[in-house]
């Protein structure tokens, strides 16, 4: 059963041209250029109940618009998009009583008061019932262990403090659909580890559809079985992780390690593709096929092999040289 | 409603957290009131001022003090500024409405302000005992009471709208300035708006502005006719309707602009 569904949707932003310089601000005050940008561009997706999918994307490729068009905050300018069966932006009550959106850069917490009075007031808002509300919030507070903090005022927590506390205030309702928009923004390797594993246990247990912004390739590693790429507007690639890297990375990386005298680069180069070099450690890139045959035969020659290594191209990698591709054919 | 109530009583912990603040705000309002006590208390020393006594100008400066605790209020500039930092998209995505939400985080600085406003007329009569009138006609007081509610509907009607021009501009506080000038000359908050010829008394009693404060009071002086006193009230409720009516078109046209910016 698709939980969301998106066709052909698109967004134009208007702006006004702004040209630099005290001259051209008052030229502005009296005549002004309007201009058009699409920030997305004929998208289609369908994402099933419980899917956890993650949306990459360079800064301004769309993923935000296409949240904010997800949860009502915008007006799409073409196309159209159901979550649960509803229309985003008429806004429904039934809706909005059954989603949330997360973003990491802004909060919904009162900043002067403890975040235990937002959570009262969520209660409230989604009209949760005493005793429902009581369990969720106890079963959050365990799991993001929490509640010391509770009953501080949300100015004086940590970045990642407040983020676990935000996450709070968005589940109290149980959410059949969870938007999160770079929810580990600038936090530290372990409150990022942390949210990490929230957000993958809450998943598993809840079955709740969840779509996630970031730009840590650790989160989507971790996270997302599917992924869809956007750039300028459009889908790049809508799949599963594991294809992505089969089909952008045909091969795979032989680590292999030298001792005594090394290797030269002429000795190496015949096996595959020379990704790094130095005398002692070399990073080969050889065909899926090919790569047990030229493991066998680089160890049965008579190279100095101390080591050797067959690994998965690393998707950041992959990821970079999608979007230089891209990039690459299209006039800027 | 409930949700409602929340949003009131957790405005009134978050004005709390402030009290330094709420102290200054006050003490402005305080400084106000006993300026313009003493313009009154040597304009008045040769008898009475444009139809006023003393005791009527003096009831006339400590009740504008008050009703401008109730009625005045500053919330709503946050309107204004949260939707041009995107902060606004939040109230989209709640089972909420904005209107109501804001109104009663308003309301409950407005109760704030309306206590120690009490307080600071009562200080201020304790030490300056001036004569002031205490109105016990009850139909006076029924409509006096009815005109501040209406009052504070239409005073937040014509805030949030201006408010609203925060969609089309990113400069939205230099209307508000506007606004909040033309409401403090118009409304009567320094002097009764009788002191004018009758043309501009009737232009300005047929601008919204006047039924904020100078209305309210000159019922409790009891200074209208019954005819006057229905033919205001019916104007001051067609201009409600009207600014309703604006205010949601407005803010309808203003959402389909809306981009949630700097989010």
């Amino acid at each position: 059963m698709s939980i969301i569904e998106v066709k052909n949707l698109s967004k134009t932003y208007e702006y006004y041209k702004k040209q630099p310089g005290l001259l051209a601000s008052i030229k502005g005050l009296f005549k002004r250029e309007k201009l058009f940008t699409d920030a997305v561009k004929n998208i289609n997706f369908t994402i099933g109940e419980g899917e956890l999918v993650g949306f990459l994307g360079p800064n301004g490729a769309g993923k935000t618009t296409t949240l904010k068009m997800l949860s009502g905050i915008l007006y799409s300018s073409g196309g159209e998009a159901l979550v649960l069966g509803h229309v985003p932006y008429k806004r429904e009550k039934e809706y909005q009583k059954q989603f949330a959106l997360v973003m990491g850069q802004k909060n919904q917490l009162w900043w002067d008061l403890p975040a235990m009075e937002s959570f009262i007031l969520n209660k409230e808002i989604y009209e949760i019932p005493d005793a429902e509300f009581k369990e969720n919030l106890d079963e959050l507070v365990e799991l993001l262990e929490i509640k010391d903090i509770l009953d501080i005022q949300v100015r004086k927590l940590s970045l990642g403090q407040r983020m676990k506390c935000e996450l709070v205030a968005a589940l109290l309702h149980k959410p059949k659909v969870l938007f999160l928009d770079e929810p580990t923004i600038g936090l530290d390797v372990i409150a990022q580890k942390n949210i990490r594993d929230f957000i993958k246990h809450y998943n598993k247990e809840k079955k709740t559809t969840i779509i996630l912004t970031s730009h840590y390739m650790e989160d989507i590693k971790e996270l997302c079985k599917r992924v869809i790429i956007i750039d300028r507007g459009q889908i790049l690639y809508d799949g599963q992780l594991d294809d992505l890297i089969k089909k952008y990375a045909p091969y795979k990386v032989l680590n292999i390690t030298f001792n005594d005298n090394g290797v030269k680069r002429e000795e190496i180069e015949k096996f595959g593709n020379v990704q790094k070099y130095n005398s002692y450690a070399v990073a080969l890139e050889v065909d899926r096929e090919k790569v047990k045959e030229a493991a066998t035969r680089i160890l049965s020659s008579n190279l100095p092999v101390d080591d050797i290594l067959i690994d998965e191209v690393d998707i950041d990698e992959v990821i970079r040289k999608i979007f230089r591709n891209t990039h690459a054919n299209q006039p800027v | 409603m409930k949700k409602y109530w929340t949003v009131f009583k957790m405005s009134w912990a978050r004005e709390l957290e402030y009290r330094f603040n709420f102290f200054l705000w006050r003490l402005r309002s305080f400084i106000g009131m006993t300026l313009l006590y003493f313009v009154w208390f040597s304009l008045t020393l040769k008898g009475k001022f444009a139809g006023f006594t003393e005791a009527e100008l003096f009831t006339y400066v400590f009740g504008a003090n008050i009703l401008r605790s109730i009625i005045f209020g500053s919330q709503t500039r946050n309107i204004a500024e949260e939707i041009n930092n995107g902060w606004f998209s939040r109230y989209l995505l709640m089972p909420i409405n904005h209107f109501w939400f804001e109104f009663f985080r308003e309301l409950a600085q407005r109760t704030l302000n309306f206590i120690s406003s009490i307080f600071e007329v009562g200080i201020f009569i304790l030490i300056a005992k001036p004569n002031f009138i205490l109105e016990k006609n009850f139909s006076s007081l029924t409509f006096f009471f009815f005109s501040i509610i209406l009052a504070l509907f239409l005073y937040y009607l014509l805030s949030y709208l201006v408010s609203l021009v925060a969609f089309w501009s990113r400069e939205a506080m230099g209307p508000r300035f506007l606004f909040e000038w033309l409401l403090e000359f118009s409304s009567g908050a320094y002097f009764p708006l009788s002191v004018f010829s009758e043309f501009l008394f009737f232009t300005l009693m047929s601008l919204p502005f006047a039924y904020l404060l100078y209305f309210p009071l000159s019922i409790y002086l009891e200074k209208m006719h019954n005819s006057e006193l229905i033919n205001f009230f019916a104007l001051e409720l067609i201009w409600i309707f009207v600014i309703a009516f604006i205010t949601k078109y407005i803010w309808s046209k203003g959402l389909k602009r809306f981009t949630g910016e700097g989010i």
